[in-house]
């Protein structure tokens, strides 16, 4: 086992995780066994990738490289146990060390600063004249236990390969997320263009190192004042294009404004799917017929909610009431349907019914809408709700007026016997 | 030979360009309007998926929504959604019902001004989870039917417009444009005023039987 260890010295912990959760993911090219155990670091067992890579060297180039590219400060360190790697980066140097047998070598000239010891342990260290690893190890264990504690001889044990140094795999997150900082606000939408593309640019390369495609893709712009706002770009199967995620990111920020500077960005990809470039769905209805288009439907809900309210979002129903204006009723998103579909067995209903009924002029007897309406069905008499107060008694027929239009008219049977336009067959 | 190239055309790989779409799910789809002869006048026999469909009618209550209603029926049953945004009246969910709408599957858009309209028609034909996107924009320039145009693209729904017959005379990028001409219950006329690789020409959709294109039927579902 060969472990190399990339130690991030970052002094703003928040920047620190991000930057190491980009580094493990980029890792993943070089290996699959990685960890994010050891405080500021990722750690890489590489043993099993060097031929791949073929031999060391080239593959520590290879690393260079990306680490450039990836423009993160970054000390490595190499060596058979990950202790060691990790005690080696955070000393700055990088000479490898590749057998056990060199560890204790290769250890001994470290500063006893990459050990984590408080300052006062680390002042009475140097009082008995220990400046480094090498002259720590020379103390008797059960004194140096007492005195520096338990933990940090433990660490030396585990990086000399004295005991087992077990490290907690990390696994690749199901989602990818990313965020981007701005020095100074940027009031034009048209400036986000190039740093929201850079994100993209990392989600899909992360995405492709994963073998992986999205669906959705949210950024949350947070502006100098007020709400965060999060745009939502979708594809219909999973992608990794960059390019055409990013021309639906400009599509949406195109209508988008605001009087504030925007000073942060944020990307959070939906949940990572396999990603099999090679045989799309045939059957489109066939492949969204799955559990998946319940999400995407609530990313659409959420989408047009967020922005127009979730209280002008509805589905209709169909309602077992004889009264055509309780015959359907509005529901929202998310609330169960009333059950078993009741089908009353009636003569035509309107694909329209107007909010209101809209009474009718009458010339001669004969109700108008645009011109003199003529009736095309028998009457249907409907006469209920003496139950609960709000009772009606009309007589409704289809009619058509000179436009064309086919209406749905009611006469009222009740007081003045006026004429009612109730629905539209449209 | 025609038949041939068309097979080849409809063939996801093959890109043509006339089309700007790169990444529709399912290129060429089309979906069946329900009325044969109609069908039958239609290259791809239906609605374009993945595109713009223009329904023009004078006004309200032409048979508008009867025309769409057997193509929207079967879609509502396929996984994906059916959107309304901002209908001009209370969609009546007994008659869709009776037409064969799944109404869970229906989602109905209350937008409070003309541009959350266009906002979330935009939206709603992009996100791919609607299968068909139905609304009544009452300006609609150049501009916006292609962003609408586009977004159908990309999320292969079917964008159906409903729009006043005067708008007959202005240029739009729709795949397909079709006026009502008369309805009289039975008998829906509607004409082909634009559709890619058809003659335009008028179209009588009286060849099923009465009872199928009368409301009370649920219509037959093809799946």
């Amino acid at each position: 086992m060969l472990w190399l260890c990339l130690f991030a010295d970052d002094p703003n912990r928040e920047r620190q995780a991000d930057s190491l959760q980009r580094l493990a993911n980029w890792a993943l090219e070089f290996t699959p066994r990685i960890s994010l155990n050891l405080p500021g670091s990722v750690l890489l067992e590489i043993g099993g990738s060097l031929h791949y890579f073929r031999g060391l060297e080239a593959l520590r180039q290879r690393v260079q490289k990306g680490l450039e590219k990836l423009g993160i400060p970054i000390h490595t360190g190499i060596a058979p146990t990950p202790t060691a790697a990790w005690l080696i980066a955070r000393a700055g140097g990088d000479t490898p060390i590749i057998h056990r047998r060199d560890l204790p070598e290769g250890l001994a000239p470290l500063p006893l600063g990459v050990l984590s010891v408080e300052q006062r342990q680390a002042k009475a260290l140097q009082g008995l004249g220990c400046r480094t690893i090498g002259e720590l190890r020379r103390l008797p264990v059960a004194g140096l236990t007492r005195r520096i504690g338990r933990h940090v001889v433990e660490t030396l044990q585990k990086a000399h390969g004295e005991r087992p140094d077990p490290q907690p795999e990390w696994k690749p997150a199901q989602s990818f997320e990313a965020h981007l900082d701005f020095a100074d606000p940027v009031t034009d939408h048209q400036q986000l263009h190039t740093p929201l593309g850079g994100l993209i640019d990392r989600l899909c390369t992360e995405l492709r190192r994963q073998d992986a495609g999205i669906l959705r893709v949210h950024i949350t712009l947070t502006p100098t004042r007020g709400d965060a706002r999060t745009l939502t770009v979708g594809v219909l199967s999973p992608s990794r294009d960059a390019e055409h995620l990013k021309a639906l990111l400009q599509q949406r920020l195109e209508g988008q404004t605001s009087a504030d500077g925007i000073i942060g960005a944020h990307l959070q990809s939906g949940p990572l799917r396999s990603f099999n470039n090679d045989s799309p769905p045939l059957d489109l209805l066939d492949a969204l017929a799955d559990d998946s288009a319940q999400n995407d439907w609530q990313t659409l809900v959420e989408l047009l909610g967020h922005r127009l309210g979730e209280a002008q979002l509805s589905l209709v129903d169909a309602y077992p009431d004889h009264r055509p204006e309780r015959a359907w009723r509005y529901r929202r998103p998310g609330d169960s349907s009333p059950g078993d579909e009741h089908r009353p067995d009636h003569p035509p209903r309107p694909g329209w019914l107007l909010e209101t009924p809209l009474s009718l002029d009458t010339r001669q007897g004969q109700p108008h809408y645009h011109g003199a309406l003529v009736l095309e069905s028998p009457a249907e008499r409907i006469e209920s709700g003496w139950w609960d107060g709000e009772d009606v008694a009309r007589d409704y027929y289809i009619a058509r007026n000179p436009r064309g239009q086919r209406l749905w008219v009611y006469r009222d049977r009740r007081g003045g016997r006026r004429w009612y336009l109730h629905g539209l067959f449209a | 030979m025609e038949q041939a190239i068309d097979q080849l055309l409809a063939r996801p790989g093959i890109w043509r360009a006339s089309e700007t779409a790169r990444h529709t799910g399912a290129r060429g789809e089309h979906i069946p309007t329900g009325f044969s002869v109609l069908d039958t006048a239609l290259p791809g026999g239906g609605f374009p998926s993945g595109a713009l469909t223009e329904i023009l009618h004078d006004s309200h209550g032409m048979g508008e929504l009867r025309l769409a209603m057997p193509a929207l029926a079967r879609l509502s049953r396929g996984g994906r959604w059916i959107a309304m945004i901002a209908p001009p009246h209370i969609p009546y969910a007994p008659a869709l019902s009776a037409r064969g709408m799944d109404l869970s599957r229906v989602l109905v858009v209350h937008p409070t001004s003309e541009q959350q309209s266009r906002w979330a028609l935009e939206q709603a034909l992009r996100a791919g989870t609607c299968a068909a996107v139905l609304a009544w924009p009452e300006h609609c320039d150049d501009r916006s039917l292609r962003r609408f145009q586009l977004a159908a693209e990309t999320g292969n729904s079917l964008g159906l417009l409903f729009r006043n017959s005067l708008a007959a005379g202005q240029h739009s990028p729709a795949a397909l444009r079709l006026r009502i001409d008369s309805d009289n219950g039975q008998r829906l006329g509607v004409r082909v005023l634009k559709c890619r690789g058809a003659t335009p020409g008028p179209v009588q959709l009286d060849d099923r039987p009465a009872g199928a294109l009368h409301e009370q039927q649920p219509l037959p579902l093809h799946n």
